[in-house]
């Protein structure tokens, strides 16, 4: 029981994790606080939706169609409302985000209805590994999160574009003066998270099921991991996603599900207090 | 507004004319009705200026304190039989404790940390709302009494909030100009270099928050005895983000702006009721626009409304 458990949270531990990925690279990278990325997330779905569900293709193709799609979601979204944003004040950006979000959502509500619907992966036979039950589903989530960071930290370590986009990170001035395009910069990360987010609003989607606000819970928790870890700390980020999915699956599990929001904000706010800069983030003195 | 030509004085005390007059020119319910809305908005994104408009804090726990009074008000009377009044003083006094309470918490953190960690707040306390018992969880409470005698016409309560929100409005104008006002602002424009004039930050950033709380406050009470009912959903993060968006489009930091964004924030939803699907659409779009091409507010075209220099606010 504890150890499935255990289990149940490390598969919402994925969700948040890749999740939290994407926003801590648009945070680390652009410094922008991307509060739409739930809502991409879940466009990312739909369009899976659509193209699984009402348009009948393969899984595999819908899921890699609706990738390719949101990818090219994000390089818009870097053209247009977050243009050159991380140049106006901080808060600025963050409206902008906010703005974005209130957009996608209600497109979303215009286009598909408030019901919900649930995206036909499939996958519902159990696998048995010893005494602990999951569906093929969830094995596969937990296998994508993993997978997407091994190939993130791989993009970011040995490829060109990834060392640039850590210069980028780590001094944007000093990486423009070595010749590196910003402009193009931005909208790998935009879309490359933005794929991500597709992968996570079709499993969630088919795991559970999109509503066009889905998108503002999801973010929620994703930002929740990334405060918790100190933003824009990719590291921090993994282990905060898994602290908090576990967390979380054990308050459904063992005390109430109606209450296992509260408690996760709780317990955010509990240890934003005793680590104002989050857990791994730099104590900086104002 | 825009056809002003005479600068100065003139227009603020004509507006207000205006507004006492206003059940005399309309005896539609319907337009009194949206007024009454208009006016506890201004009082709550007042309130959310003197936070975000004068020291940057984007504080978004304001719309779970908004609740929070609605809620007490709501307990009281119905629950316990409370008279009206004292549960509004006490729902006022409540939302001010916890308030200060909070401040000493959120303060540790700025920035976009201080607007998330303020953000998670305010969903805890929608959450709580939600899944309480004594907030009658997702249907809420029913039967709030009126503040007023039932014996008054229905236009006193118009007054009562029109009367309550000049003085919150008043009392805003006040503050700009007292020591509390000048270094509110001064952390606003250079955190650090307030600090250097020996400005006690915390201090200050913590009154700006319990002030903020009180005027959420007042507004949550009048709001629950004006609907004589409360559920979740108008306190929920959205209703932060509604403040924060009236008070960004109208102008951040002057004394109009946030009053124009108020009155937009119900007459443009309540105008384009056909196109109700689509109203978030556009207003995520203007919200998108204003930030991006006018980020100073719809008041920076009209600097000529009393007190509302928009070079005054640049430090945002």
């Amino acid at each position: 029981m504890l150890l499935q458990q255990l289990l149940n949270g490390l598969v919402l531990s994925g969700l948040y994790l890749l999740l939290s990925l994407g926003l801590a690279l648009i945070f680390g990278v652009l410094e922008i606080p991307h509060f739409a990325f739930g809502a991409v997330a879940v466009t990312g779905g739909y369009v899976g939706y659509v193209l699984v569900n009402l348009l009948g293709l393969p899984v595999w193709a819908g899921i890699a169609l609706a990738v390719v799609i949101s990818a090219a979601i994000g390089v818009l979204l870097d053209l247009l409302p977050y243009r050159d944003v991380n140049k106006l004040p901080p808060l600025n950006a963050f409206i902008v985000a906010l703005g974005l979000m209130t957009f996608l959502n209600n497109t979303l509500q215009l286009l598909f209805g408030p019901d919900q619907v649930q995206i036909k992966l499939h996958g519902e036979q159990l696998v048995y590994l010893g005494q602990l039950v999951l569906t093929e589903l969830r094995v596969a989530l937990l296998l994508v999160a993993i997978v997407i960071m091994v190939v993130t930290w791989l993009i970011l370590r040995r490829t060109k574009i990834g060392i640039a986009v850590r210069a980028v990170a780590a001094n944007r001035e000093a990486a423009a003066l070595m010749g590196i395009d910003i402009r193009r910069i931005s909208a790998f990360v935009f879309a490359y998270t933005s794929a991500i987010g597709a992968v996570v609003g079709i499993i969630y989607g088919g795991l559970y099921s999109l509503i066009p606000t889905r998108g503002d819970n999801l973010i929620f928790f994703g930002f929740a991991a990334i405060v918790l870890a100190g933003m824009g700390n990719l590291m921090g980020t993994i282990v905060a996603s898994v602290i908090l999915g576990v967390f979380q699956a054990f308050m459904i599990g063992y005390v109430s599900s109606a209450f296992s929001t509260v408690a996760v904000f709780g317990l955010i706010i509990l240890l934003l207090i005793l680590k104002p800069m989050g857990l791994f983030g730099k104590e900086v003195r104002r | 507004m825009k056809a002003s030509i005479k600068p100065g004085i003139i227009l603020p005390w004509l507006m207000i004319a205006v507004a006492f007059l206003i059940p005399a020119i309309t005896s539609n319910s319907f337009y009194q009705s949206l007024f009454i809305v208009t006016f506890i908005w201004i009082i709550v994104n007042q309130g959310f200026n003197i936070i975000l408009g004068y020291t940057g804090y984007c504080s978004l726990v304001q719309g779970g304190l908004y609740g929070t009074a609605a809620y007490i008000t709501a307990i009281l009377t119905t629950a316990y039989g409370t008279s009206p009044w004292v549960a509004a003083l006490v729902a006022v006094c409540a939302v001010t404790v916890l308030s200060l309470l909070l401040g000493l918490v959120v303060f540790r953190t700025y920035g976009q940390f201080f607007a998330i960690l303020t953000l998670v707040m305010g969903l805890a306390l929608y959450e709580l709302f939600k899944n309480l018992e004594i907030t009658g969880r997702d249907v809420g409470i029913a039967g709030v009494p009126s503040l007023l005698p039932a014996s008054w016409p229905a236009v006193s309560y118009y007054y009562l909030v029109l009367l309550i929100m000049l003085g919150a409005v008043a009392f805003a104008l006040w503050l700009r100009k007292t020591r509390l006002g000048y270094a509110l602002r001064g952390i606003g424009a250079n955190e650090k270099l307030a600090a250097s004039v020996g400005i006690s930050l915390y201090k200050y950033k913590i009154a700006a928050l319990v002030l903020a709380s009180v005027y959420s406050g007042i507004g949550g009470v009048l709001y629950a005895y004006y609907m004589n009912f409360v559920s979740p959903e108008p306190f929920s993060v959205t209703a932060s983000l509604y403040m924060l968006l009236a008070v960004v489009i109208g102008g951040t930091g002057t004394i109009a702006g946030p009053i124009v964004g108020s009155f937009l924030l119900v007459f443009l939803p309540a105008w384009m009721q056909e196109l109700e699907a689509y109203q978030l659409t556009i207003y995520g779009l203007v919200v998108i626009l204003m930030i991006r091409f006018m980020p100073r507010g719809l008041v920076s075209i009209g600097s000529y409304v009393k007190g509302t220099s928009p070079a005054e606010s640049a430090g945002q």
